[in-house]
């Protein structure tokens, strides 16, 4: 496979001028999923867990539509906003991934770009198809 | 060779979470976020973020290795810190690491790390050399 082709999935909330993932050389680039809807608006209220878990399906959304899946990641990044909620969303990762880990780094940061938001999470894949 | 391949690193601790060492795609080596930490996860250099980098840069040439990587084969790292004030003091660290080598780097300053006390983690993406 070769160039450079953009994912956009129409379900998608869109907050920014990029695409929710591309596709180059052999990898997917994910773009960082927020716990939103398809407006854009917050998801799960103040519930950790309850936004990790919609960040998870929308990471499986764009994997997919990608021609990826959570079994090709090898490198995953979280971003939350309290470094305290990381065994809160340890078992969702899990789950997901099941067999598989990726290579991952956590870090806290200050803000998200949704407010209320307390979990970003971005990604590289292997593109499988 | 498969497309895919995870690293768990002898010597390294742990992963705290569902995460390995390293992953290979293809040519490339995604390395995880690597902390200033020794084998049983206890933090090391506390207070002294000079220690803490040579002991992450120690870390990350271990895992390095495991896929046949050098520092030389390193193209782009992320630095993360407690301080951004501490960058000078990393930078020394890095030149006397990397040497000839320049990776892209992005640095940025991080409210806190996963592990309490440290003040400094570091990822990095490089690439695997061919087998000759």
């Amino acid at each position: 496979m070769t160039g450079r082709e953009e994912i956009r999935v129409p379900s998608r909330p869109v907050f920014a001028h990029s695409a929710d993932a591309v596709r180059a050389a052999g990898l997917l680039f994910v773009a960082g999923v927020l716990p939103a809807d398809e407006s854009g608006k917050l998801v799960g209220a103040d519930d950790v867990v309850v936004q990790a878990e919609h960040v998870f399906d929308g990471l499986g959304d764009v994997l997919r539509a990608g021609g990826s899946s959570f079994a090709d990641v090898v490198k995953v990044s979280v971003y939350l906003t309290d470094v305290n909620d990381r065994p809160l969303v340890n078992p969702i990762r899990q789950r997901v991934f099941g067999e598989t880990r990726p290579a991952s780094t956590l870090v806290e940061v200050s803000a998200l770009a949704v407010p209320g938001a307390k979990i970003e999470v971005d990604c590289i894949a292997l593109v499988s198809e | 060779m498969s497309q895919r391949r995870e690293y768990r690193v002898e010597g390294q601790a742990e992963p705290i979470s569902h995460f390995t060492d390293a992953v290979q795609a293809g040519e490339l080596l995604f390395v995880s976020g690597i902390v200033p930490v020794d084998e049983q996860r206890e933090l090391v250099g506390e207070g002294d973020v000079v220690a803490q980098a040579r002991c992450v840069f120690e870390n990350m040439r271990q895992v390095l290795a495991a896929a046949g990587c050098t520092f030389a084969d390193v193209v782009k790292v992320t630095v993360f810190l407690i301080e951004i004030a501490d960058r000078p003091l990393v930078n020394t660290v890095r030149q006397e690491v990397f040497g000839e080598t320049r990776p892209a780097s992005t640095l940025v300053e991080v409210p806190a790390l996963v592990i309490p006390g440290a003040r400094i983690e570091i990822e990095c993406i490089a690439l695997v050399p061919v087998p000759a």
